[in-house]
């Protein structure tokens, strides 16, 4: 198994990689094209914003390269922002992989939220293999200002202010908006699962 | 010699550390909560500032958090309900949290406050070995407060040295590299407990983060001074009213051993 974390401005990488070597799997971590293009699995992890990563990607010709990818992809958190069809945040065109739009969390007299959300929440609406072995309304752990919306590529609900996918799925690309390498048990079945697709 | 240091001075096996949450399950049950432990055997408090990011805490502890912020739980109001508790409370006592809000309330403020009230040690997870020698070590040591390192299956020979000689108290092995409350079968990480014994560390080891019951207190307290019980606590004392408190601490630390 060849899995490889792209490499670029916007980084969690460390993590990643811990969260990765407890399950027993090694990655590679790369911004090359020919390994990203060749390898079995490819995981688009991010933190950061979504203008100045679309940017970096735009330069580097990545955005065309993910785009073209044929092997499962798992986007993290702005890594699944990156993936959808466009981002509020610095009003962003980003890879349109997902349908889905990226919004700001605008905390409202009934839900009186901080914004961002920071910490655990549940993940419920389960709809795909990714969630093999995974519970309804597991715990999951959170760190965004900005969600995408429900639509059809939507795999998971969280709700945070009003519902939103905290999980998007559409042909051989996958997104989770929290961070399974930060998701203790729930995390690593959600990390295996992609491994095994 | 701290209280702390005493305490190990004393008693080398099965330490006993609970956390719970300042302000948790109501305002004002910060100190029968903490006389509560005292009186049930705990050896020592951990004392959980809540704060609204949790970075290492599981949802359990995160709940109580919310719960105590919504009570009006902050930096200022613990001290003041610390003001004379050392006439009732003889324990060992650390506050744990996060460098924000201590950052917010200022630093050496804290520090000052802190060892007024008769606080013995800080555990502050996200203050980083590098700032802590440049510029919070100091502070903490002109207030002869100790100050608690985290180590993890994770952290090289290396730096668990370096984080030993810096680390007052006493050192607190996570026992994986995870956040609270996450229910660990401790034999997975025998040699890493093993690994850490035979370092031979200037410091006492506390195993703490999946310390849930008996067994799992006993399998701790066999490769370390003793072990740190949070999440389990917590739950215990969720929902408890101000009469409830004794019973069910004392409930719980009775199951330990």
């Amino acid at each position: 198994m060849n899995l490889v974390i792209i490499k670029y401005n916007a980084g969690n990488i460390r993590s990643v990689l811990y969260a990765l070597e407890r399950i027993g799997v090694e990655a590679l971590v790369t911004d090359d094209p020919d390994i990203i293009r060749s390898a079995d699995k490819v995981i688009f992890p991010g933190v950061g914003e979504a203008s100045t990563a679309m940017n970096y990607l735009r330069d580097r010709k990545l955005d065309q390269l993910i785009r073209s990818l044929k092997q499962p992809v798992l986007g993290i958190c702005l890594g699944l922002q990156l993936m959808c069809k466009y981002s509020e945040e610095n009003d962003t065109e980003c890879l349109g992989i997902f349908e889905e739009e990226v919004r700001k969390f605008v905390p409202t007299e009934d839900h009186p939220l901080k914004v961002p959300q920071i910490g655990w929440n549940t993940i419920y609406d389960l709809k795909s293999v990714l969630f093999q072995d995974v519970q309804e309304n597991s715990y999951c752990y959170f760190v965004h200002g900005y969600y995408a919306g429900l639509g059809e590529d939507t795999i998971a609900k969280t709700d945070y202010v009003q519902p939103y996918s905290s999980g998007l799925h559409k042909n051989n690309f996958y997104g989770v908006q929290f961070h399974p390498e930060k998701s203790a048990v729930t995390g690593e079945f959600i990390l295996k699962n992609f491994i095994q697709l | 010699m701290s209280r702390i240091q005493e305490l190990f001075q004393r008693k080398k096996q099965n330490i006993l550390n609970v956390y719970c949450t300042a302000g948790f399950p109501a305002l004002n049950s910060t100190l029968p909560v903490m006389k509560a432990l005292q009186q049930s055997g705990a050896d020592m408090i951990e004392l959980g500032m809540p704060y609204s990011d949790p970075l290492a805490d599981g949802p359990v502890i995160q709940a109580s958090s919310t719960v105590a912020l919504a009570n009006g739980m902050t930096i200022a109001t613990l001290f003041q309900q610390l003001k004379n508790f050392r006439k009732e409370i003889q324990l060992p006592i650390l506050l744990m949290g996060y460098m924000n809000p201590v950052l917010q309330y200022g630093f050496e403020k804290f520090c000052q406050d802190a060892a007024a009230a008769g606080i013995d040690g800080l555990i502050l997870p996200d203050l980083p070995m590098f700032e802590y020698e440049k510029e919070y070590g100091p502070l903490i040591g002109k207030y002869q407060l100790d100050f608690v390192f985290l180590v993890t299956p994770e952290t090289s020979a290396e730096r668990i040295r370096k984080l030993d000689t810096l680390s007052t108290g006493f050192l607190y092995a996570v026992s994986s590299s995870s956040t609270t409350g996450k229910n660990k079968d401790l034999t997975e990480q025998a040699a890493y407990f093993d690994r850490l014994k035979a370092m031979n560390l200037n410091n006492p080891v506390l195993i703490g983060f999946g310390i849930r019951d008996k067994e799992s207190f006993s399998k701790a307290c066999a490769y370390a001074n003793g072990a740190i019980i949070g999440t389990a606590y917590i739950k215990a004392l969720d929902g408890a009213g101000p009469e409830e408190i004794v019973s069910r601490t004392n409930f719980f630390l009775n199951t330990l051993t």
